[in-house]
């Protein structure tokens, strides 16, 4: 079963002789309790921002069932060349945290109007700047000249990160698949859920009690909550972050 | 977390509503609530004995639900007087009326009903006299229980004999035409007719308490209202509304006279007056007061020996005629118990024990009590010399007082409430880790365990309560008994209780309503861990 904010809080709590706090009082804790609030919800950010591809933070279920991959897909529309990375999304702080740029694939299939045969291709990733020098000048040419557009080959990230843009401009409907992990969303309510797996909550709560132990001036218990954490985060990323790369790009030139 | 540290409290010092929260900081074993407590003379609080009805079960009231005016313990009984009549019994169940005119030869106590009654038609709250060895009754072992109520002529009642030939006799006594005050004072019976003279003491013939015309019979005249009487050593105090007075000599015309006291304040009630401690004890308008550092200090506050409470005795005084007031001294336990029950039956009290203080001397510690509806009380020495003491209540029965563990089968709610004490250091947050409490048990009882932080502040999370199981009384040889009693336990035993929460300065707050038997809270032991100063 999942653990909930007032669970994290009432163990806190409990782990430092405190008084517990009840569904009723949850809203608005006074003292300490108030204090035990904040921390757990710090501690919980600081878990999340350790690494961006927690799997607990995945935007979506990754499209396990189809040769394309990515949990978020959206379609292209032809002759416009950046989309929105997520949808609806008015600011960064809305924005994904994280977007796998290896992951980006193309295809007809499911995309609007498009019928067999379907194409299935992977999205390269190429830098801004290395779009710009090589591709952009080109591209802005035959769509401003001659509606010039092609199949999109290739993948850019905008400078401030919020869009994608296509290469060539796609000059059809196309779907994009692509991996992207959400922001943590602060705590808030007594029953929001924590995502974390159960075996990893005690590094929240190690977290939690190096600060709170600190408040209480318990340098030696925080010093020692401080060192269980990093133990239990060291643990978590070897078992949840998949590193197991089968070769490693090396994008400092393109032939 | 880091190394807890220990620190202790002694219940001693009982009530203490005068001083301020930072002063009280550093008196962790006073209290600012000890609610149906009682200050023991081998130290901490005691919860207080309850009172079941004399009669048990099969009590009646001698009168219906009229409150009960006056009782005295007399022969093998109580003497009663409720509405206009005065009773006798020996059981509680079976009261006989006794204000019959028997004249002074006495009848049988199965003749007395076809005798007609002397009804006391003005009786308010009843003063006795109990005189033993008087000229005309001095082989009587029961004495002569003279009765004053107010605007009726003195009762005289006597019983001799015994077995189905003795003889009650209830008599009145023509002068004074009537009488609200006795009182007994060297070989003399002392009246005050609040009615007629309320500025005179009469007194009667020596060791004739029925004559007050005889030749050593005589009155005294005042200039202030008496409002009670006492004898105290070879000295009649007389205490007035405004001042109190001394009569002494009363058997030399030569040297007898009338001596102030103080004349700045009086008495409010003279059913506040008692003698403890070798010291007389009154309400007076600004307390409590003994009449010796009354007469060493006159008015100044420091003569008061109520101002650890001064607050809710302001509250008694200042609304003193709604209230009926008894009060009466247990001598067993060194406590002066004062009562005030209202219009309406609620009954409120304050305990005062009088303990040896730490430098010498003795000092009252108080504590108060309710829901012991006393409308009347009285105590005396039995026939194997214990001392029993009645109280009459509201309702019309009459009550062992001091007795059992509940008021008349009604839980008895106890609350002791320790001011808040910061451990040394205000500054310091402390988190609690447990604390032991150490109590002198009578039986098993339950006791709900409050902790509150820095003086009950909204601004922190209080914990909720704990419940304390506190153990059977151990088995002492020759009493314990298998199923009852717990072996190998210790008398005082301390009890660990795991406690929770953090603060600046903590109060604990002890409750139990039940009717389990009574206990004593000796004091406690807390560990705490220091949590910085944020």
């Amino acid at each position: 079963m999942a653990s909930t904010f007032l669970i994290e809080v009432n163990k806190l709590l409990k782990s430092s002789n405190e008084v517990v706090l009840t569904s009723a009082g949850f809203a608005n804790p006074v003292g300490i309790q108030s204090y035990a609030k904040d921390v757990i919800n710090t501690a919980y950010l600081e878990v999340c921002a350790e690494e961006e591809e927690w799997p607990w933070l995945s935007a979506a279920a990754s499209n396990i069932n189809e040769p394309y991959s990515g949990n978020i897909n959206l379609e292209t529309v032809s002759g416009q060349r950046w989309y929105l990375i997520k949808t609806g999304s008015a600011r960064v702080a809305t924005d994904y945290s994280k977007i796998d740029w290896d992951s980006f694939t193309l295809t007809t299939e499911g995309a609007t109007g498009r019928t067999a045969p379907f194409i299935h291709e992977n999205l390269d990733y190429i830098s801004f700047n290395h779009w710009k020098d090589k591709y952009a000048r080109r591209e802005e040419e035959d769509a401003g000249s001659e509606q010039t557009y092609g199949k999109p080959s290739r993948v850019v990230e905008s400078k401030d990160g919020r869009y994608f843009g296509l290469s060539p401009i796609p000059d059809s409907v196309y779907g994009v698949y692509f991996e992207a992990w959400v922001q943590p969303t602060q705590l808030s309510l007594e029953d929001d859920v924590i995502l974390i797996p159960d075996m990893y909550l005690p590094v929240i709560q190690h977290r939690a009690r190096q600060y709170f132990l600190n408040f209480k001036k318990d340098i030696d218990e925080s010093g020692q909550a401080l060192r269980d954490y990093e133990r239990g985060l060291r643990n978590m990323r070897r078992n949840l972050i998949g590193n197991q790369s089968d070769y490693m790009r090396d994008d400092r030139y393109t032939l | 977390m880091t190394q807890s540290v220990p620190n202790y409290a002694s219940c001693e010092g009982g009530l203490v509503l005068n001083s301020n929260k930072f002063d009280l900081l550093r008196r962790p074993g006073a209290a600012l609530k000890l609610l149906n407590f009682e200050v023991s003379l081998s130290g901490g609080y005691r919860r207080v004995n309850g009172f079941v009805k004399f009669g048990g079960s099969s009590s009646t009231q001698p009168n219906g639900s009229n409150p009960v005016l006056g009782l005295h313990p007399y022969a093998l009984g109580v003497v009663a007087c409720v509405g206009t009549n005065v009773y006798y019994s020996e059981d509680g169940i079976s009261w006989t009326l006794v204000n019959k005119d028997t004249g002074e030869s006495g009848d049988t106590e199965g003749n007395l009903s076809a005798l007609s009654t002397l009804a006391r038609s003005n009786a308010g709250q009843t003063s006795f006299v109990l005189a033993k060895g008087t000229i005309d009754h001095a082989t009587n072992p029961y004495g002569v229980l003279y009765i004053a109520s107010g605007n009726d002529s003195i009762g005289h009642f006597h019983i001799d004999g015994t077995g189905g030939s003795r003889t009650f006799t209830y008599t009145e006594i023509s002068t004074p035409s009537a009488g609200e005050i006795l009182e007994d004072h060297d070989h003399h019976l002392c009246v005050i007719d609040s009615t007629n003279a309320p500025n005179e003491v009469y007194y009667s013939a020596v060791d004739e308490y029925d004559d007050f015309e005889g030749g050593t019979s005589g009155k005294i005249r005042l200039s202030d209202v008496v409002v009670g009487l006492k004898s105290f050593r070879r000295e009649l105090y007389i205490f007035c509304q405004n001042s109190i007075h001394k009569l002494i000599n009363i058997n030399d015309p030569a040297t007898q006279q009338i001596v102030p006291v103080t004349g700045n304040l009086g008495c409010l009630s003279g059913k506040s007056i008692q003698e403890i401690g070798g010291d007389l004890v009154f309400l007076g308008p600004d307390g409590f007061r003994s009449v010796a550092a009354t007469a060493r200090n006159e008015d100044i506050e420091r003569s008061s020996i109520s101002r650890n409470i001064q607050p809710l005795i302001n509250t008694v005084i200042a609304n003193k005629s709604q209230f009926t007031f008894s009060s009466v001294v247990l001598s067993n336990k060194s406590q002066y118990r004062f009562f005030y029950v209202n219009s309406t039956g609620v009954s409120k009290g304050f305990i005062g024990t009088l303990k040896g203080g730490p430098q010498g001397g003795s000092q009252f510690e108080w504590s108060t009590v309710s829901d012991i509806s006393a409308y009347s009380i009285n105590s005396n020495f039995n026939q194997d010399e214990v001392e029993t003491t009645y109280h009459g209540g509201f309702d019309g029965y009459i009550y062992l007082h001091d007795t059992g563990s509940s008021f008349d089968g009604s839980d008895i709610i106890a609350v002791y409430q320790s001011p808040d004490t910061d451990l040394g250091d205000l500054g310091l947050r402390k988190t609690l880790n447990y604390l032991n409490l150490s109590f002198t048990p009578e039986g098993v009882s339950a006791v709900t365990l409050n902790v509150t932080f820095d003086f009950n502040s909204p601004s922190v999370s209080q914990p909720a309560p704990f419940s304390v199981t506190i153990a059977t009384a151990p088995a002492k040889y020759n009493s314990g008994t298998y199923g009852n009693s717990k072996y190998g336990s210790t008398a005082d035993p301390l009890k660990r209780i795991p406690l929770h929460g953090s603060g600046n300065s903590i109060a604990y707050r002890f409750t139990t309503t039940d009717t389990n038997p009574s206990y004593t809270i000796q004091g406690f032991h807390t560990e705490i861990f220091p949590s910085g100063r944020k």
